[in-house]
């Protein structure tokens, strides 16, 4: 993609429109260019002046139309008074009238509110609409008068603008008109009324006017404006009233109608949350199933912990539905209190409930809360189980209860404590978990060396265990051979590094293979020279291969310097025996696209089998190469190197976007 | 910037499939009593191209979600639409509009998903609050400073339900590296590093074609606010990235996403920092408070794409869309953890919406958070645009002393398009 830079816009449109469009007179384009580079960095004078021909030149094409959008663009930024009167003319053209109040909506100048409100005489349709649009979005006082007069002649459209544009412009004019109009619409819809006062109302609450903000939201409320707008004046009340919309909220929670108890559940989320929780928790008695469901999810949402007591009572009564509920949201404003009910929800027959108590419990803070759960782990309880789940998902440093748990005579019980240990432990509780996968049942196999890896992880010290875990599997067998070095992988270390390497010329090839594997999917780039060298020395050949794989995917993958990468495509290529590999290396170039890496892709144009792959991959960087320059020279060499007819249309079209032929 | 990958799908011959569940649980048309009316929410969805084709599988699977319409200005993608969406309840219910507001228009719709271009989604996001109607719309959310304003506003005014599609904010590794942030696991925090694409955009106009009926493709409502072109088949395909018109640019494309992450890890949620300078494809920011946001597209550690790093002076954590992690110094790394929600599925991220739709609760991803996000990331961008350091003042939303940035803060819709 080409950067957009303003101080040079002229410059990319012109050089760059399509065939189709490119009807300017070139001459006129080339000498506006010319222009425009040779002030560039003089100041805007110039290039201002540059833009007001542009723009005072006939529409005669597409083209023009183009290069006069791109004129009014940039002068949105740069224009001064004297573009003005120039945007003024183009405002009455169908179509350039929008382009040119992009440029004027943007000149701070109180000469271009005279112009549009002068353009509110003459201007019609659309034209008037996006005028009068201009005009709100300029906040501009002194079209108030005009725009009132106006009203009640327009048709409905150009009636909906003037009422937006009023409302915009808040003025004590504009919103006492707005609000005499809507205690009698005299034609006019209601709901549209309602809408520009509540705008008004907004914009009085934003500067801290909150008694007459509300005062305009209380009288939307008591129009027939349609419901959308009248549920949020109500919300807007409550959240300005503060203290004094806590009677309201508790009227809307009350209310028969399901919207309205919706809008009472919004509305306590915009209030001080202990106050909305006491009114929502008041609510609780005498609401039905449906509704306390919805209640306890918003005093959840609160977070509020006073409301904690009252939410406890509906974890024991109720519909599974509701006690669900409560046992959430006990999860965000409970305590260790609640630890035993949940536990024993965990254990019910209602699968939903047990997986929301999970939640909770999970969620649940406090140190305390940890200490009940433990007292669960410690004891033969019927929640042994879920609690040796909690102290994983809790990360609760409980070892000696996980390593008792370890040893059960129930295999449900030590994978528990393997799951929990994966989550929690230290380097100095991995001989358990080594042991694990040794003896265990191929389902504890998996647990543990997933375990393993967790804490391999998380390792602090990923040298000092390495040979701690590689000795462990010297002698294993294969299965477990590709274990130690999945798990040297993990830890990614200079050792394990080192160990990996070392045995990627093991003589025994399943061995090999496991260590090339584990190499191939190396987590950093450190792997890289190890590959490299790999590359020359392994046998058989297709391990080089791998290897030679591997370290494509490292220049590929990750983030290194881009000189780097492209000596590391350039060492891959060299060494690639094959096409497959060279078209690798090709692809990753599209990892650091620049003109080195483009130039890379250019050199393999004629080399047989790649022509396609070199001309596409240069292409495709082409789009990010800055350097103009380079671009058309490179595709210059795609169209020289006779490269396939879809490719050369491609270069083709660069060029042209570039202003330039094939030569 | 084209990706490898993006390379590789556009070179590969084979067609695209999109996977989308062949068993439809009964509960999600409420047929077993699961999913009871009163809980169901009905929707319809603006814009059904690649992303909200995408996005509208995954609400299809949600068992409390029921969509009833399809629009699009295109008339195949409405009826591409509408079959996957009757595939899924096994009907022929689902009614296409060409016309948002008729859509927007209907009272049994309660949420609409809008996945359009780029330049509707802060319009069509307000209209449709206007219509009552609760709102998960997909980034960047705005065009300008300007429309990020008039978003969080609009939502306010309108007092709906809103969630931008910076899924992110819901995703295990990104929420994780964030809670190491606020914990003070890192010490203080000094540097967030949010990863962007260059953030380029060109005024170029792809060659006029005749333009096709409105019923098979209404040019001028695709265009919509943005100023008229000559049609071209392409744009309306899908290739109306790197327009200014259309697009927001590299800095929004991602940083949409990434550069929320940061602003959450800081505390800045209800502000934005307040210097941008540019230093080639990077534009390096700072807050009031000292810290610095680096939003830039290279050296990053290979964490995947959408790549955050936060930086303290007790440690730092670096992580993005594989869902892996780093952390350092080494005494840091008991905290890395491993997610089963990894990547990019914005699943979690839909499913808060949909509580919120319910419960009436504030997203994550709430309008006055993603209007902060977007304001940050379009203030970057005219940073980059005029190439040189820019001062903001987050309170007046507003460039110091600089007629230039400030004249660059929004563009003039085309009538009869107003926010």
């Amino acid at each position: 993609m080409f950067s957009f830079d303003p101080h040079a816009l002229i410059v990319s449109r012109s050089s760059r429109h399509s065939d189709s469009i490119r009807r300017v007179p070139k001459a006129f384009i080339l000498t506006a260019c010319v222009m425009i580079l040779l002030t560039s960095g003089t100041g805007y004078s110039d290039e201002v002046s540059e833009l007001h021909t542009i723009l005072t030149s006939g529409l005669t094409s597409e083209a023009s139309l183009h290069d006069k959008g791109v004129a009014c663009r940039r002068l949105a930024v740069i224009g001064t008074d004297d573009s003005i009167p120039i945007l003024e003319k183009l405002l009455e053209n169908v179509e350039l009238s929008h382009l040119a109040r992009v440029a004027l909506e943007a000149i701070p100048s109180k000469r271009v509110d005279a112009v549009f409100r002068r353009q509110l005489e003459s201007a019609h349709g659309n034209l008037l609409i996006g005028i009068i649009d201009s005009i709100g979005h300029r906040r501009d006082a002194e079209a108030v008068t005009v725009l009132l007069r106006m009203l009640p002649s327009s048709t409905p459209e150009v009636q909906a603008a003037i009422l937006y544009a009023l409302s915009n412009i808040a003025t004590m004019e504009s919103s006492e008109a707005l609000r005499n109009m809507l205690k009698t619409p005299a034609g006019l819809s209601t709901s549209l009324l309602a809408d520009c006062v509540m705008r008004c109302a907004d914009r009085l609450a934003n500067d801290g006017n909150t008694e007459n903000a509300i005062a305009m939201y209380q009288l939307v409320r008591s129009t027939s404006a349609n419901k959308n707008l009248l549920d949020a004046a109500t919300l807007a009340t409550i959240r300005l009233s503060k203290e004094a919309g806590l009677p309201l909220l508790a009227d809307l929670l009350r209310n028969s109608s399901d919207s309205q108890f919706a809008s009472g559940l919004q509305a306590a989320q915009l209030l001080p949350a202990d106050q909305a929780a006491r009114i929502l928790c008041g609510e609780l008695e005498t609401a039905s199933a449906d509704r306390s469901v919805m209640i306890l999810n918003a005093i959840g949402d609160l977070s509020e912990k006073s409301a904690l007591e009252v939410v406890k009572k509906s974890l024991d009564a109720g519909s599974p539905r509701v006690r669900a509920a409560a046992a959430r949201a006990v999860g965000r404003i409970g305590d260790a209190s609640v630890v035993p009910e949940l536990l024993a929800f965990c254990r019910g027959i209602y699968p939903d409930l047990a997986a929301d108590a999970f939640k909770s419990l999970v969620q649940l803070e406090g140190n305390d809360v940890d200490g009940a759960i433990l007292d669960q782990a410690r004891e033969a309880s019927n929640d042994e189980l879920t609690a040796l789940r909690l102290i994983g998902e809790r990360r609760i440093r409980a070892p000696k209860v996980l390593l008792i748990a370890l040893s059960s005579m129930k295999e449900e019980k030590r994978i528990a404590a393997m799951q929990a240990l994966g989550k929690t432990a230290t380097d100095a509780e991995l001989d358990p978990l080594l042991d694990a996968i040794q003896v265990g049942t191929a389902e504890e196999r998996k647990v543990a060396v997933a375990a393993v890896a967790s804490v391999c992880r998380r390792s602090v010290d990923p040298d000092a265990i390495t040979p701690r875990i590689s000795s462990r599997f010297e002698n294993s067998p294969l299965e477990l051979q590709v274990v130690r070095f999945d798990l040297l992988k993990t830890i990614g270390g200079a050792s394990a590094l080192r160990e990996a390497l070392r045995n990627a010329g093991n003589t025994d090839e399943q061995i090999m293979d496991a260590a090339t594997r584990a190499l191939g999917d190396w987590p950093n780039p450190d792997v890289a020279d190890g590959l490299l060298s790999l590359c020359s020395s392994i046998e058989p050949p297709k391990y080089k291969i791998r290897a030679l794989r591997a370290y494509i995917r490292i220049f590929r993958q990750f983030g290194l310097p881009n000189e780097q990468r492209l000596k590391m495509a350039r060492d891959a290529f060299g060494l690639s025996t094959r096409n497959d590999e060279k078209v690798l290396v090709l692809h990753a170039l599209l990892s650091f696209q620049n003109r080195d890496s483009m130039q890379f892709a250019l050199e393999h144009l004629k080399d047989p089998g790649l022509e396609a792959t070199a001309a596409q991959v240069a292409i495709y960087i082409a789009d990010q190469v800055g350097d103009k320059e380079s671009v058309k020279t490179a595709m210059r060499t795609i169209l020289d190197s006779g490269a396939e007819e879809a490719y050369a249309k491609q270069a083709r079209d660069i060029l042209a976007k570039l202003g330039s032929g094939p030569q | 910037m084209q990706s490898r990958r993006a390379f590789l799908a556009n070179t590969a011959a084979a067609s695209t499939v999109i996977a989308l569940p062949t068993i439809v649980p009964s509960s999600a048309l409420g047929l077993d009593g699961n999913v009871a009316p009163s809980e169901r929410i009905t929707m319809g969805i603006l814009g059904c191209g690649g992303r909200g084709t995408y996005d509208l599988g995954i609400f299809l699977q949600q068992p409390e979600v029921q969509f009833v319409a399809v629009c699009d200005v295109r008339s195949e993608r409405r009826d591409a639409g509408k079959k996957l969406v009757d595939d899924r309840y096994t009907n022929t219910d689902c009614t296409t509009y060409r016309d948002m507001f008729e859509m927007f228009g209907r009272k049994d719709i309660d949420a609409v998903l809008i996945a359009t271009g780029d330049r509707w989604h802060t319009l069509a996001s307000i209209l449709a609050a206007k219509s009552g109607k609760d709102i998960y719309c997909e980034k960047p959310c705005s065009m300008t400073i300007g429309e990020s304003r008039a978003l969080a506003d609009g939502i306010r005014h309108y007092g709906r339900i809103y969630q931008a599609g910076t899924q992110r904010r819901n995703i295990g590794n990104f929420m994780h590296a964030v809670h190491l942030a606020h914990s003070g696991r890192l010490g203080k925090l000094h540097t967030v590093h949010a990863n962007t694409l260059a953030p380029a955009t060109n005024h170029d106009w792809l060659p006029g074609e005749p333009e096709p009926d409105r019923e098979s493709v209404d040019w001028d409502r695709w265009l919509g606010p943005t100023p008229w072109r000559p049609y071209n088949a392409a744009y309306v395909a899908g290739r109306w990235r790197g327009y200014f018109d259309f697009h927001g640019g590299g800095i929004l494309e991602w940083g949409a996403h990434t550069i929320d992450l940061c602003q959450w890890a800081c505390h800045m949620d209800q502000t934005t920092p307040v210097h941008f300078e540019p230093q080639g494809s990077t534009v390096v920011a700072r807050y009031a408070n000292g810290i610095k946001l680096v939003m830039r597209d290279t050296g990053w550690l290979g964490m995947g794409t959408c790549s955050v790093r936060f930086e303290g002076d007790e440690g730092w954590i670096e992580t993005g869309d594989s869902g892996n992690m780093l952390l350092g110094p080494s005494s840091l790394k008991s905290e890395f953890r491993e997610f089963t929600d990894a990547g990019t599925d914005p699943t979690t991220h839909i499913r808060e919406f949909l509580r919120c739709v319910k419960s009436r609760g504030v997203p994550a991803a709430n309008a006055d958070v993603a209007a902060q996000t977007h304001i940050a990331a379009h203030a970057a961008y005219i940073a980059s645009q005029l190439g040189r350091t820019i001062q903001f003042d987050p309170v007046k939303e507003s460039f110091v002393n600089d007629d230039e940035a400030n004249r660059m803060r929004s563009r003039a819709y085309r009538a009869p398009w107003r926010a």
